[in-house]
């Protein structure tokens, strides 16, 4: 059985910082057994749903609210696990409908490619509200499962 | 610098001539826009085949691949095309999980990518 890998991280809501994260979730999936291809996949489905959450959330946030993300990843011999929370206003990608992807794009639109990826790749998307709390986004992706199913 | 382009017009030795915008960093939310102005800079100047060399791309995101799709759509609109180089392996199953694989061009250098403009140039002539 090998050792369980954890990280928090907690950024500013700053695009900037996604890079960071990237290489973050890189360097925990690839201290798991994750394959190396699918371990860019992770941390292409966290980079979506972080810039997702960087976009919308705080947009009509009042002055004293906290404009931070946090970020839990857990690994272990089975699985990896994302935890993203932050504190503005909910926003559940998860309702939106799917798209005709390349519609979408030649219709000059952005997003909906992130969250039809982050659902592709990741084994489990869950998002829980807590009103005046939280938001937080939990994606689940098993280790001995690639990411071709669909 | 989290991206920077390195713009150069190439040409083959049959004369086929092309803007080569070698990617070097990362398309992320944080960079999208500078690299969907670039692009359009370069249409806008007249650049018919294109060529965005991977090379040394360390990551793209689904909206940046989105960009590739719609300046292939853009380009052929104007008689051009956009050709896509050396892109990482990673980065080639998402573009097959987006399903953008049918309609992007991707090809291993520079001289592939001069053959295949050379070669729709050749077929656009003679069928006219």
């Amino acid at each position: 059985m090998g050792k369980a890998i954890k990280k928090d991280l907690s950024v500013p809501n700053d695009l900037a910082y996604l890079s960071v994260v990237r290489e973050t979730v890189l360097e925990v999936a690839n201290k798991s057994r994750l394959p190396a291809g699918e371990a860019h996949l992770v941390s292409l489905a966290v980079d979506e749903a972080l810039a997702n959450v960087m976009e919308h959330a705080y947009i009509d946030a009042p002055p004293e609210v906290k404009q931070v993300i946090e970020i839990q990843l857990a690994a272990d011999e089975k699985r990896i696990e994302v935890r993203i929370r932050d504190f503005g206003s909910a926003f559940d990608p998860g309702q939106l409908p799917d798209v005709d992807l390349r519609e979408h794009v030649r219709q000059g639109k952005r997003g909906g490619l992130g969250v039809f990826l982050m659902r592709k790749i990741m084994d489990e998307v869950e998002y829980t509200f807590e009103a005046g709390k939280h938001n937080e986004l939990y994606m689940v992706k098993y280790i001995d499962k690639p990411s071709s199913k669909g | 610098m989290a991206i920077e382009f390195r713009i150069k017009v190439i040409k083959s030795t049959s004369g086929v001539m092309a803007t080569k915008n070698e990617i070097v960093g990362y398309v992320d939310a944080s960079t999208l826009t500078q690299f969907e102005q670039v692009l359009g800079k370069l249409v806008q100047k007249g650049a018919k085949n294109i060529i965005l060399d991977c090379s040394k791309l360390e990551y793209i995101n689904s909206t940046g691949l989105g960009l590739f799709l719609k300046y292939t759509d853009e380009l052929r609109k104007i008689g051009g095309r956009l050709a896509v180089t050396q892109l990482p392996q990673a980065t080639q199953k998402v573009v097959q999980m987006l399903g953008f694989d049918r309609d992007l061009k991707l090809l291993p250098d520079d001289a592939a990518a001069l053959k295949w403009f050379g070669d729709i140039q050749t077929t656009t002539t003679k069928s006219k």
